[in-house]
């Protein structure tokens, strides 16, 4: 600071100083009872605000469009998605009985499941394109001869009767491959034979192609009454309840907007905890090294927590909630505050070492050195304040709670420790502090032998680092922060390769003129896969299908009949032809593969056969009704659904079921269309074409595409905006308060290089900006200067002797905070959730720059100019 | 055997005996020229049987629909000359595989059966009943034409004709073309004659 003000704020900081000192036991008791408040309060009132769309200001023009879409159609968010996966009667069962459960308890809102339910079954087949139709037909005039000799006879006897005749009369004609069909009555056997029902799928058997389209999907949305997790949980209860589980052959898995979330939480939970442990530990274990002394430890440690709850207790007042970004302040606060502690106490030894008694340490401590501390807490502050103007809110909340809790830090650091070690001095340590290795000597002094080499070289890798700038990237899909291997993401990122892609852009239109011209401009797009709205759920030519189903309903006629009995068991009928069947199976003649399948039906069929014989006569006929079940169980609803199907009526826009209508068209009559990508967009390259694409001929488009990427957009805005500002800011608090246009030189150099290697090193390791780590450069920033600050000071504050501020205790003390935060921020690299690991990752490697830089080039730029600093500093 | 009954049957009969005949005569109609056939085996030669049976195929089946429905994927693809040639093809086939097959008589009996509304169709349940106590179960599926109840298909022991020979014609369609599809048959055709 210039001689004026530096003389004003030592003397304040001094009479302070002296202050705390006197009342030094009052002091701890106002900080011990004002600490255990604040932190009652945070306990009792913080909240923790997990809505992802509370991280972007609501007044954006896109979350703007995102909030009509919201309230137009308020299902489509906070819901629990089940996706279904098993062979296609099951399905089918699974997604009935789970949506008729969930639909009757009363913590769910709503529960409805996409394309399926009466009016889609019975025009099914309308709904295939007409190709698919074709083939089906084919299939099944194919399968006709055997279905129909089936349903003349629905019973084991006529089943096996028919398998045969076809394994012994070559010439007799099946509608599949002999060993097509044997592997899953094999297996059906088998579970028989143990007491299970695994039953045989007579529509993947039949015919090629699955009338739902494979998986089915079903929406629920939880009540207000009751919370995520609840909701979760009892989903999760009633799949198992109904055993919809693998031991019978269904597979449900949950994803969705509140299953990721709650992910989400979880694993930054987790995360915050854990690093938070972490860094306590760590931070101890250095502390101890540098200060030497458990007494000062041990205050530089009460300090810090005590601060870390006041700022808690901040947080509660002046924000109310932490968000998902927000969460982290703990961490970075560890790792900020504690610089203060360290530098204080290392300079207080410092003086000790030279002399002075402890009281007088403490007050010279206080008063000098906390002007340098003062600076930094500024500079700290203005990196983070300078978010709290941008659209960035998540970010914005952790710039208030942060940056406050560093003048909090400040404060405690000028108050509460300076009392406690008053009460509680260091016990009087006469060993030498140990000297540097030569190698690390040989290298602090390298900048000031070779001044002019170190400044060169500093300019080329400035080039370089400016050179790769165009390479730094910004990953848009906040996907890629997610907890990587949790099942709700894994769903989530199977779907988004298919054409069930989650990540589809969604659109209002008012009125459905409008709604299909937007339509078939959206088509026209390359980038566009398909475009759904009320319209599609009118099947396309439907005359031709007509035809085709008429003819279909002809040739089939009478072999699917709607409602098919299955003859009950007859032990001697039944077993006789079993026997029949294994004894052709074990004798079959034919190509070595279906032999192999042969024969292991024919052991199969032999196994059973044997158990059942030796049962008593009652136990017999249940083994045999199991074994029925089993295999001709499905046949009846297949019929039925088959005989429905084929007698389709054409379907109008009229005739579309009013639950349909509903998640088409909003209560005031907007339309909906949902534009599907035609890429994979969980790339960031297909996602950004595919907003900008839609974009341009429906600038009013919402949904996740294009929510992603503006978010991006605006989060990088903001980011540009807040570093810009704060650099600027930064810049002026440096001209004003050291008052020298070239020690501002002196302190931005190393920062602008650090932040260009930093680009570099991101580049090369392919390390990506994201929504959560963007908030690393501001604040890197503002430690950055930190550094910067204390060894300008130094060297202003130098003795005659002394050519390289870096080199003294000083140096030694910024060096060990600087390790004691980088400890901090390594140990957010141990949390689970990619984004914290992305920030702790780009924090350590940015911090390590900003110290290579300041420790290196700095004191290069101080050779050639004599300082005009103070000379001697007061004893 | 099974195979032998999956082919359509055709009849010679007389036209106007069928003209308001209700579904379940038609088919008693036409068995009873299949019966007469089998009962004259030795005097019949292959071409009397086929003449008698010319009449009652057009009398029984309305061909033109069934050839229709049978290459139902292609047909608007067909100029009208390649219909009417397919129709025309298809008939002969029949007659010929009804000449063929029914020629002797150890004491069978045809009986009709009952009949089932099936909204625009009717479905007629006959069976043959073979000396050796066996028998063979049918249904015809006719429909109402201006001329008269016509059937469209014969399922025999559960196999649908229609559904049987669409899939196959389709096969030959797509891997032979409208000509090879028409030697075929026209093929089978002749190999029944030779052995009629």
């Amino acid at each position: 600071m210039s001689s004026h003000t530096a003389a004003i704020v030592t003397r304040v900081l001094t009479a302070w100083t002296l202050a705390v000192q006197r009342n030094a036991g009052a002091v701890v008791i106002a900080f011990a009872v004002l600490t255990g408040g604040a932190g009652w309060y945070a306990a009792t009132h913080l909240q923790v605000d997990a809505d992802p769309s509370s991280l972007l200001s609501p007044d954006l023009p896109w979350r703007k469009a995102e909030a009509a879409y919201s309230k137009a159609f308020p299902d489509s968010d906070k819901t629990i998605v089940a996706v279904i996966e098993a062979a296609p009667e099951q399905a089918d069962d699974a997604l009935q009985r789970l949506s008729a459960t969930l639909a009757a308890q009363p913590e769910f809102a709503k529960v409805f499941s996409l394309g399926s339910g009466e009016f889609f079954e019975r025009n099914a087949l309308l709904y295939l394109d007409a190709e698919q139709l074709d083939g089906l037909s084919t299939a099944l005039e194919t399968a006709q001869p055997f279905l129909g000799r089936l349903t003349a006879d629905p019973s084991l006897a006529g089943l096996f009767g028919l398998l045969q005749q076809a394994m012994t009369q070559p010439g007799a004609s099946l509608p599949f491959e002999l060993s097509t069909i044997t592997d899953p009555i094999s297996k059906t056997v088998n579970a028989a034979d143990a007491g299970q029902n695994l039953p045989l799928s007579w529509q993947s058997l039949v015919m090629p192609v699955d009338l739902s389209g494979g998986k089915r999907f079903l929406m629920i949305k939880p009540s207000d009454k009751i919370e995520d997790r609840a909701a979760v949980l009892k989903v999760r209860s009633t799949i198992a309840s109904l055993q919809l589980d693998a031991a019978h052959g269904v597979r449900v898995r949950l994803t969705g907007s509140i299953p990721m979330w709650l992910d989400e939480m979880d694993a930054a939970f987790d995360g915050a905890i854990l690093s938070g442990l972490a860094s306590l530990i760590l931070v101890a274990g250095f502390l101890y090294a540098g200060l030497r002394s458990l007494n000062l430890v041990l205050s530089c440690l009460v300090a810090l927590i005590s601060g870390l709850i006041l700022t808690a207790g901040f947080a509660v007042i002046g924000v109310g909630r932490l968000n998902l970004i927000s969460i982290a302040f703990a961490t970075l606060y560890i790792g900020i505050a504690i610089d203060y502690g360290v530098q204080f106490g290392m300079r207080y030894r410092e003086l000790v070492a030279g002399g002075l008694s402890s009281h007088n340490a403490l007050t010279e401590t206080g008063g000098k050195f906390g002007e340098a501390l003062v600076l930094c807490a500024l500079a700290t502050l203005v990196g983070f304040y300078a978010f709290i103007p941008t659209s960035y809110r998540g970010v914005a909340e952790l710039g208030v709670i942060a940056g406050t809790g560093i003048l909090i830090g400040l404060f405690t650091s000028l108050t509460l420790l300076p009392a406690l070690i008053e009460k509680w001095p260091p016990k009087a340590d006469s060993t030498k502090p140990t000297p540097l290795p030569q190698a690390l000597t040989w290298l602090g002094n390298l900048p000031i032998r070779h001044p002019r080499g170190t400044r060169r070289t500093a300019l080329v890798l400035a080039l370089i680092g400016l050179a790769t700038l165009p390479w730094v990237r910004f990953d848009y899909n906040p996907m890629h922060l997610k907890p990587p291997h949790t099942e709700s993401l894994e769903v989530f990122e199977d779907l988004a390769k298919g054409p069930e892609s989650p990540l589809s852009a969604s659109l209002l239109a008012p009125s459905a003129e409008q709604a299909a011209q937007l339509s078939k401009k959206l088509n026209a797009l390359p980038e566009v896969g398909r475009v759904l709205s009320l319209e599609s759920f009118v099947p396309a030519q439907q005359d031709d299908k007509l035809m085709t189903l008429d003819s279909l309903n002809l040739s089939l006629g009478v072999s699917v009949p709607e409602n098919l009995e299955l003859k009950p068991v007859d032990p001697v009928r039944d077993i006789a032809a079993i026997t029949a069947l294994r004894d052709a199976a074990r004798g079959y003649g034919g190509d070595a593969s279906t032999k192999a399948a042969a024969t292991h039906l024919a052991d199969t069929l032999d196994t059973w056969l044997k158990k059942t014989a030796a049962a008593p006569i009652v136990e017999q006929t249940t083994r045999l009704s199991l074994l029925s079940d089993a295999l001709l169980g499905a046949m009846p609803k297949l019929m039925r659904r088959l005989h429905n199907s084929l007698s389709a009526t054409p379907v109008t826009l009229a005739d579309l079921p009013a639950d349909l209508r509903r998640q088409w068209v909003s209560a005031d009559g907007q339309y909906r269309l949902d534009i599907s990508p035609k890429e994979n967009v969980n790339e960031d390259e297909a996602l950004i074409r595919f907003a900008d694409a839609v974009q341009t001929v429906a600038p009013q488009s919402t949904g996740a595409p294009v929510a992603y990427v503006a978010g991006a957009r605006t989060v990088m805005g903001a980011f540009a905006q807040a570093f810009t500002g704060a650099f600027i800011l930064i810049t002026i608090l440096l001209l004003v308060l050291l008052r020298s246009f070239k020690d501002t030189i002196r302190t931005l150099v190393p920062l602008v290089l650090g932040s260009l290697l930093l680009a570099a090193v991101s580049v090369v390791i392919n390390l990506q900006l994201n929504f959560a780590n963007v908030i690393a450069l501001p604040l890197l920033l503002g430690i950055g200067v930190d550094i910067g600050i204390v060894i300008l000071w130094r060297a202003r504050n130098a003795t005659a002797d002394e050519s390289n501020p870096v080199m003294t205790s000083t140096g030694a003390a910024v060096a060990i905070s600087a390790l004691t935060t980088l400890t901090s921020f390594a140990s957010l690299m141990l949390s689970v959730h990619r984004g914290m690991f992305s920030m702790g990752l780009l924090l350590t490697v940015g911090l390590l720059l900003y110290l290579a830089c300041t420790f290196l080039v700095l004191p290069s730029l101080l050779v050639k100019t004599p300082h005009k600093s103070v000379p001697e500093k007061q004893n | 055997m099974l195979r032998f009954f999956a082919l359509f049957l055709f009849v010679i009969g007389m036209p106007t005996a069928y003209a308001a005949l209700s579904p379940a005569d038609t088919v008693t109609t036409f068995h009873a020229v299949l019966l007469d056939n089998m009962k004259h085996g030795a005097s019949y030669s292959c071409k009397d049987r086929g003449q008698r049976l010319n009449p009652a195929v057009d009398n029984t089946f309305d061909m033109p629909f069934l050839a229709q429905h049978v290459l139902r994927r292609q047909w608007r693809t067909l100029s009208t000359a390649q219909q009417n040639e397919f129709t025309a093809t298809l008939r002969d086939m029949v007659i010929s595989t009804y000449a063929a097959q029914f020629t002797k008589f150890n004491g069978e009996k045809f009986t009709t059966l009952d009949t089932q509304d099936n909204g625009k169709m009717r479905a007629v349940r006959a069976a043959l009943n073979l000396p050796s106590d066996d028998s063979v179960h049918f249904e015809y599926i006719l429909r109402e034409t201006p001329a008269g109840w016509r059937t469209i298909n014969v399922i025999a022991e559960g196999v649908s004709d229609l559904a049987l020979r669409s899939a196959q014609y389709d096969k030959i369609f797509k891997d032979q073309g409208f000509d090879g599809l028409i030697k075929q048959i026209k093929e089978q055709t002749a190999k029944l004659k030779a052995s009629c």
